[in-house]
């Protein structure tokens, strides 16, 4: 069964939104990402529970910068993706992390997301 | 919606390879087991969403020498124990570090925690530079 860390609404939740092209894009809650993890030199995989209510997870892609040698470039992303998804001041708010279509990105070490499924 | 805390970890391999980093929602977070005297690990909900086998961060540490004798490394008065027998005060150090950390849910903050970070950093720039718990010198993420 999915871990279901989405909590009562206390009048806002913040969606984050990642799109590839026009047939792959996610939006969902905030609350129910379950994480990120290094997925090799420059590439990063997100993980959102499972829109569909199934016990997976939604995987994200995405390519980031990996020119300093130290990790640092994916370090920052992930402390944008982080502030992205607080919900601090702006309830409901919603937030676009990455986007490919219009070369829209959180962070400019986030260069490409490159697969959603 | 609750205000997240997102925990980050990164051993020093330049995050060039599989788990070399990850980031955590503090709100997966399970628990925490001795391993041994030097190393703990730290249990999340797993990130592929089955919420069945947790996924873990193995942080390890020095533990403590107690030489026999009225001081030692572990202390005098009531920490000194000189039975000679090595402790690992530090078990119980990094895990009282890491839940303050990960309680902290800070108002005007990106709310990103770095729990250990053992990569090169540069300098004064915030959570960036944070290296975390300091007594950590190592950390294996396992995440299936």
């Amino acid at each position: 069964m999915a871990i279901q860390k989405a909590v009562p609404s206390q009048g806002g939740e913040t969606f984050v939104t990642l799109i590839k092209d026009a047939d792959e894009k996610f939006c969902g809650p905030a609350s129910n990402f379950l994480g990120l993890k290094c997925d090799g030199a420059g590439s990063m995989k997100l993980r959102f529970e499972d829109i569909d209510g199934t016990a997976a997870a939604t995987v994200i892609d995405v390519t980031v910068t990996d020119t300093a040698g130290t990790g640092v470039e994916m370090k920052r992303v992930c402390q944008a993706i982080a502030g992205a998804m607080t919900a601090h001041g702006v309830q409901g708010k919603f937030v676009k992390i990455a986007d490919d279509l219009t070369d829209e990105f959180i962070h400019p070490d986030l260069l490409s997301v490159d697969a959603v499924a | 919606m609750r205000e997240e805390n997102y925990l980050y970890f990164a051993n020093d391999g330049g995050n060039d390879t599989d788990k070399d980093a990850a980031m955590f929602p503090a709100s997966g977070f399970r628990g925490a087991v001795s391993m041994s005297s030097t190393t703990a690990e730290f249990f999340f909900a797993p990130q592929d969403g089955t919420g069945t086998t947790a996924n873990g961060v193995l942080l390890t540490f020095a533990d403590v020498a107690d030489a026999t004798g009225a001081t030692s490394s572990s202390g005098t008065g009531a920490a000194h124990v000189g039975d000679g027998i090595t402790r690992s005060a530090n078990t119980k150090l990094v895990m009282e570090k890491f839940a303050q950390l990960a309680s902290g849910n800070r108002n005007n903050t990106t709310n990103f925690t770095v729990i250990k970070d053992l990569n090169t950093l540069p300098a004064n720039e915030g959570a960036i530079s944070s290296s975390g718990i300091e007594e950590v010198t190592a950390v294996t993420i396992t995440i299936d």
